[in-house]
């Protein structure tokens, strides 16, 4: 009974916890770009999220380390501690642009400049971590971001064309703007593979103590979870296509994006929008800070854990506040939320080689997994998918930076 | 039974006999003996060893800033014969609390974290 409370759990969490600014600002704008000819970037980088979701979960029940500590142990300091300081540079940019998403939700709700938002917005995400116990928090968050299923909703309202529909997972290049549309490729699957999502999980999987015991479950919930995620980026990315491309609207800002509810569900569905926008970017700031504090404690073995108090855990309490605050600065200065959401996307697939290429490793080593080393499928598309964005990646970023001047 | 120091040891998760993580094992230090195999001298927890281990001038650079709040007794040094259970961690025969590898975690509570209300 127990296993199936935690399944259903696992579940409710990915879905609220998988959409998250970057995912609804690469949807939103592939949508009203390019139609719905980017829904199978989405199920690429959604394949790929499952099958690392659930090595992180085997791996954690299997060796008993996290990914983070037994990534150091098995590579060595030095070799470990560049790629790990630009992974978590990387996840200083994202939560900056979820912290950024939340100020701009307030924005379009009060008319006041997201700007001024950025400094109460990061103290109440610090102060939630700080005075309350992590669990609560995190299932009220998923609970809460079970808004966003108001996506998939929109699209029976609006009504898809299937066959339109099912043209958009196949893979093809457009006509004209093919540079942008390269761009929002790698910004999509980044989007979905952020890091921070196997590395959270992983160390979940450590503080609940799941056993082999939790093999099947781990896949089941790392298969559904996902998947459900997955299917909610895709809605926006529908929802987009059939509401903002007709009427010729190109999202280069928010204000642009919270319009794709309202021809579903009329003046309701820009708060809609609003909150879905609010609450996703919360509790994807959360998970983010969290995953960060966790990754830090665990490279240099100090305590940590989502349950401690501040005073128990100072070094881990003080890291998470110092990402807090620089993401808050980062906020602060102004940068277009939109632009800034869709760069750390695009910098997240870059870097994303980075932890999965060295986690692979260790998903091979019988030292670690005994018999339950990565077979050689689930190997092949986890290094292919991460790899061919990340090249993708390297050519498209600067193309991008030309263009957008 | 033989160990791999690099592969099993360095690196390594250590606990304190209460099973509260003390660090890892950021060095080994070696003893070079006339006419035997040389053995393992001491086990080394101090992040200023691990950045060393990068380049002498990121180890001077690590020394500075974590002069701000390490006190005597370091860099932290115990031998094997304290080790009470090897395998994924290391645990050994000390107890973590007011040991000098937890110098940063008492400043930091100090300085910050119990100054803001809620800490505890």
């Amino acid at each position: 009974m127990k296993k199936i409370l935690g399944i259903a759990l696992g579940i409710v969490t990915s879905i609220g916890g998988f959409l998250d600014v970057g995912s609804i600002a690469t949807s939103a704008q592939a949508g009203a770009a390019f139609g719905l000819s980017l829904l199978w970037a989405v199920l690429l980088g959604t394949i790929c999220v499952i099958f690392l979701v659930e090595m992180s979960g085997r791996f954690s029940i299997v060796s008993g380390h996290t990914i983070i500590d037994a990534i150091r142990k098995r590579f060595g300091f030095a070799a470990f501690i560049v790629p790990f300081a630009a992974t978590l540079l990387v996840n200083l940019l994202v939560l900056a642009a979820e912290l950024g998403g939340v100020c701009v939700a307030l924005q379009l709700l009060t008319g006041i400049g997201f700007q001024l938002w950025a400094i109460p917005v990061a103290l109440a995400l610090w102060m939630l971590l700080w005075l309350a116990t992590f669990d609560m928090v995190e299932n009220g968050a998923a609970l809460l971001g079970l808004v966003t299923l108001c996506f998939v909703v929109a699209i029976f309202v609006l009504g898809a064309e299937p066959v339109e529909l099912a043209a958009g997972f196949v893979p093809s290049l457009p006509a004209e703007d093919r540079a942008h549309y390269l761009f929002l490729v790698v910004s999509i699957i980044g989007a979905t593979i952020a890091p921070y999502l196997f590395l959270f999980y992983s160390s979940g999987a450590i503080e609940d103590k799941w056993d082999k015991s939790y093999i099947t479950a781990n896949r089941v919930i790392a298969t559904l979870g996902m998947s459900f995620g997955g299917l909610i980026s895709m809605a926006v990315i529908v929802v987009a296509a059939l509401a903002l491309k007709p009427a010729g609207i190109r999202v280069e800002q928010y204000e642009q994006a919270a319009l794709m509810l309202v021809p579903a569900y009329g003046g309701w569905g820009f708060y809609l929008f609003v909150a879905s926008l609010a609450i996703a970017c919360f509790g994807a700031a959360l998970e983010l800070s969290l995953a960060s504090a966790y990754s830090v404690s665990q490279a240099f073995g100090w305590n940590w854990g989502e349950n401690l108090k501040p005073r128990e855990a100072a070094r881990f309490s003080t890291t998470y506040s110092a990402f807090i605050a620089a993401a808050g600065l980062i906020v602060l200065v102004g940068l277009n939320p939109m632009k800034l959401t869709l760069f750390s996307m695009a910098i997240t697939a870059l870097v994303l080689p980075l932890t999965a290429l060295p986690f692979l490793v260790l998903m091979n080593d019988p030292r670690y997994m005994g018999s339950h080393v990565n077979s050689r499928f689930s190997n092949a598309v986890v290094a292919l998918i991460v790899v061919l964005t990340a090249i993708l990646a390297v050519v498209s970023i600067p193309l991008e930076l030309i263009g957008s001047k | 039974m033989t160990i791999d120091l690099i592969r099993d040891v360095l690196d390594t998760q250590v606990l304190d006999r209460r099973k509260q993580p003390l660090g890892k094992v950021d060095g080994i230090g070696l003893e070079l003996r006339e006419g035997a195999a040389p053995r393992v001298a001491y086990l080394e927890i101090d992040g200023v060893t691990a950045w060393r281990r990068l380049g002498a001038r990121y180890g001077r650079w690590a020394a500075r800033i974590a002069s701000r709040w390490q006190h005597e007794g370091h860099p932290y040094r115990f031998r094997w014969s304290q080790v009470l259970d090897f395998g994924i961690d290391i645990e050994i025969d000390v107890d973590a609390h007011r040991s000098p590898p937890l110098d940063l975690e008492r400043w930091l509570s100090d300085k910050f974290v119990n100054r803001i209300p809620g800490a505890k």
